[in-house]
């Protein structure tokens, strides 16, 4: 057996240490996320603070390691929520079609036309903040494209033989929904939410910044490159480090998702008609 | 140097892994000279499609040549650099490909693709690729070129499209055109005018042509020479009337007896059982642009009696599989109604109407193996158990002579004739009283193509089924049905017992279409062809004879 390495192991690899080190941050973070030491700001990385330290003396490692939790989980979170919710509208635009699926597309083509920000801000704005109200306003703004991708597939996989053959036998709608549409739909929604994993990660970063999303001290990476931002020139570990943070994330998602959309293809085709 | 196209030992073969090195053609040999027809005929899967594609360099990925060469002339088409290849494809050599519609975007015009080969192969530009992009279509046979010109794709029909191809593939001022089936999407009536019109360059230009079909009927009447492929060789070759006559190959014999759908071999009397299907007054028709609606079916009146075969007869767009869909219950209808069994006996289960379709490989799911497939009509049958379900598959394979292994495979390891015996298996497992047969055997070859009629010719006397045989061959309906209708632009036009409708069909389009499915070239030929004895009818026809 010839062993090789490829991308999809290195990106595995990393993400389940960064996942790993991110549930483990309370015993491994050096100090506690929200101590402040305000005789040591912005200090550059040394032995002491290996990411050196906020405007506020905080550690940026022990915040990088604490928010990863909070950011992660909402952005896996939302994404899976997005993902189904989108999904089941798509589905249900194309199944039903006529006036369900002329009301749900005019619906998804208002919520594209609002800028996403706004729409969030104003659902956090009527719920107020927190964990709940920011998982919510991500999915509310979030199922669109899935919604539009789910929709379009499942027409075209609606429309294909085996499914006029599946009516003919007798199959009820749910039946042929989970057994043709669902599967045939699978690579490409699997490829989309990898996608949308890394925005969310920035979405979240984005609403926190704005106030709305992680309340201080509480850290999380999008919120600690808002705060760095204005000391960019005396230290930039600030920004750097969680930006790489969400960087080599989203990165690794992306590529196990490119990596399991393959997988998923169905098995050895010869296209239909090219015989003789 | 010779002109015209020479293959010389053509070896193409498989260099995947699992099957390093299987030979697809093996020592393919053959020439097309200036001027000259020559048919290349064969099964599904013989190899006809990978030999041209071979010529213009297209293979799939994976398959590569490995011995032998392809001369077009002087250019060494094995050898060429990828330039020189792209300036003789499309240009010198000309192709037609089966399926029209694919082959153009559908963002473009048809006067776009007719203005690509013009500037690349035949310089002409501006007004000059107008004109003669206009005098093309004329000789290709569009009423209006200049409408034509800014047609899109979807809006011509099946016989535009191939005749726009057509006018395409002319453009390039071609020495040689490989046509890869360009006919059999087509039904007869426009089949003959490609035809001819291939012909036609033929003799006024020179044109060398290799001909790709599984359609015998079409040989006699045009081509030249013959050659008969079978697994990646050539078997026989000949001048047409002579390998037609006097076959020597085995596989040849049987190509041409499956060809053969003997006329004239089931007569039975006008059956008197009760009725199991009407309609009445049906009518459908869809949103067209504009507001408009395109009328497809409009005061379609038909019974059919139990154990009956009924034929519907029409050309491309008539609404034969609107018909279908709405007999089935896959299409709703506007007006008048279908009454199932209209005495009330077996009830009117929908599932007691079937369809088998015509493009075998889109129906079924290509992520589930066939087993999984054939297990969706039991589905609601809750007091089968698994094992019973099972045992039912097996039987159904069984009656449609296919092997059980097979349910094990996806659709895309199958072959068109053993999915379309695994559409029939899963028709049947519902028990059904209608089999409605929309073009069921014409995406296939025509040895699968007999196979699957006298297989539902047998089912039919097994099961006492009524079939419904919708299709623009004139052979399968002549050669299936007791009843014939004749379906023009959505109307039933004539309905008669088939005897009668083919020695004197009534209504004009009838007769256009009985004209159009004896050949022009060779009648003679093909009436010889067709007399009983020469050729041993195989035991399933026999029996026929005696029912």
């Amino acid at each position: 057996m010839r062993s090789r390495i490829t991308g999809t192991t290195v990106a595995a690899s990393v993400l389940v240490l960064i996942v790993l080190i991110v549930l483990l941050a309370p015993w491994l973070a050096p100090y506690p996320p929200a101590e402040q030491n305000l005789t040591e700001r912005l200090a550059p990385p040394s032995a002491g603070h290996w990411l050196g330290t906020d405007n506020l003396g905080r550690d940026t490692l022990s915040r990088i390691l604490d928010g990863g939790r909070f950011s992660m989980s909402v952005a896996a979170l939302a994404t899976v929520s997005t993902c189904l919710l989108g999904v089941a509208i798509g589905v249900l635009s194309a199944r039903r079609r006529g006036w369900v699926d002329e009301f749900l597309t005019r619906t998804n083509d208002v919520l594209l036309a609002l800028p996403e920000m706004v729409v969030a801000l104003f659902v956090v704005a009527a719920l107020g903040t927190g964990f709940g109200p920011l998982l919510l306003a991500l999915t509310v703004t979030g199922w669109t494209p899935f919604a539009r991708l789910a929709r379009a597939l499942a027409y075209d996989v609606s429309a294909r033989g085996f499914v006029e053959a599946a009516r003919v036998v007798g199959c009820r709608s749910s039946f042929i929904v989970l057994r043709h549409v669902l599967p045939h739909l699978a690579a490409p929604i699997l490829g989309q939410a990898a996608l949308r994993f890394g925005h969310l990660l920035i979405s979240v970063g984005a609403l926190s910044y704005l106030g709305l999303g992680v309340q201080p001290p509480q850290a999380d990476w999008g919120s600690m490159i808002a705060s760095a931002q204005p000391f960019a020139d005396r230290a930039p570990m600030g920004i750097l480090a969680p930006g790489l943070v969400i960087f080599t994330v989203a990165l690794c998602v992306t590529l196990l998702g490119q990596r399991a959309a393959r997988r998923t293809a169905p098995p050895l085709l010869l296209p239909a008609g090219t015989d003789s | 140097m010779t002109a015209g196209l020479v293959l010389d030992g053509l070896d193409v073969r498989t260099d995947s892994s699992e099957s390093r090195g299987t030979p697809l053609l093996d020592g393919v040999s053959l020439s097309v000279g200036p001027g000259e027809f020559v048919a290349l005929v064969g099964g599904s899967g013989s190899g006809k499609t990978l030999t041209a594609m071979s010529c213009l360099r297209l293979l799939p990925p994976r398959l590569a040549i490995t011995g032998g060469s392809i001369r077009l002339g002087d250019l060494d088409l094995t050898r060429a650099a990828e330039q020189e290849l792209n300036s003789a494809r499309g240009g010198r050599l000309g192709m037609l490909f089966q399926q029209p519609g694919r082959m153009f975007n559908p963002n473009r015009t048809v006067g776009h693709h007719l203005r690509e080969p013009l500037r690349l192969h035949a310089g002409l530009r501006g007004v000059g690729a107008r004109s003669r992009a206009l005098e093309l279509l004329a000789e290709v046979g569009f009423p209006d070129p200049a409408r034509g010109l800014r047609a899109y794709p979807h809006q011509l029909s099946g016989g535009m499209a191939q005749r726009a191809m057509t006018a395409v593939a002319l453009a390039g001022q071609p020495e040689m055109l490989l046509a890869d089936e360009p006919t059999s999407a087509l039904d007869k009536v426009l089949e003959r005018q490609i035809l001819q019109l291939l012909d036609r360059e033929r003799r006024e230009r020179g044109l060398g042509i290799l001909y790709i079909t599984h359609n015998i009927a079409s040989v006699a009447a045009y081509a030249d020479r013959v050659l008969v492929m079978s697994a990646g060789s050539i078997v026989e070759e000949g001048v047409t009337s002579e390998l037609l006559a006097r076959p020597r190959n085995p596989y040849t014999r049987e190509l041409l007896t499956a060809a053969r759908l003997a006329p004239e071999s089931r007569r039975r009397q006008p059956s008197t059982e009760r009725e199991i299907l009407v309609l009445d007054e049906v009518g459908k028709s869809f949103p067209a642009p504009r507001g408009k609606r395109h009328t497809a079916l409009e005061d379609v009146s038909l019974s059919l009696r139990r154990g009956e075969i009924l034929g519907i007869l029409g050309q491309s767009g008539s609404g034969k599989s609107t018909l279908a869909k709405a007999v089935v219950g896959l299409e709703s209808v506007d007006t008048g109604s279908i009454t199932r069994s209209p005495d009330g006996a077996g009830g009117d289960r929908i599932t007691a109407v079937q369809l088998v379709f015509q493009e075998p490989h889109s129906a079924f799911d290509p992520r589930m193996t066939l087993r999984t497939s054939l297990r969706a009509p039991l589905h609601a049958r809750r007091e089968l158990t698994p094992r019973e379900r099972d045992d039912r598959i097996s039987a159904a394979m069984e009656e449609v002579d296919l092997d059980e292994s097979l349910l094990e495979r996806h659709p895309g390891q199958c072959s068109g004739g053993q999915l379309q015996r695994a559409t029939i298996a899963r028709a049947l497992l519902l028990e059904p009283r209608i089999l409605i047969c929309d073009e069921a055997t014409s995406a296939l070859d025509a040895l699968s193509q007999r196979t699957i009629l006298n297989l539902l010719l047998r089912l039919q006397r097994e099961h006492h089924l009524s079939l419904v045989v919708i299709s623009h061959d004139m052979d399968v309906v002549r050669y299936m049905c007791d009843r014939v209708a004749v379906i023009l632009q959505g109307r039933v036009v004539e309905v008669a017992q088939t005897r009668d409708f083919f020695a004197t069909p009534l209504h004009p389009h009838s007769r256009t279409l009985v004209a159009a499915s004896i050949p022009c070239r060779a009648e003679g030929l093909w009436a010889a062809l067709h007399a009983p004895g020469l050729v041993r009818a195989p035991d399933g026809k026999a029996s026929r004879d005696e029912a």
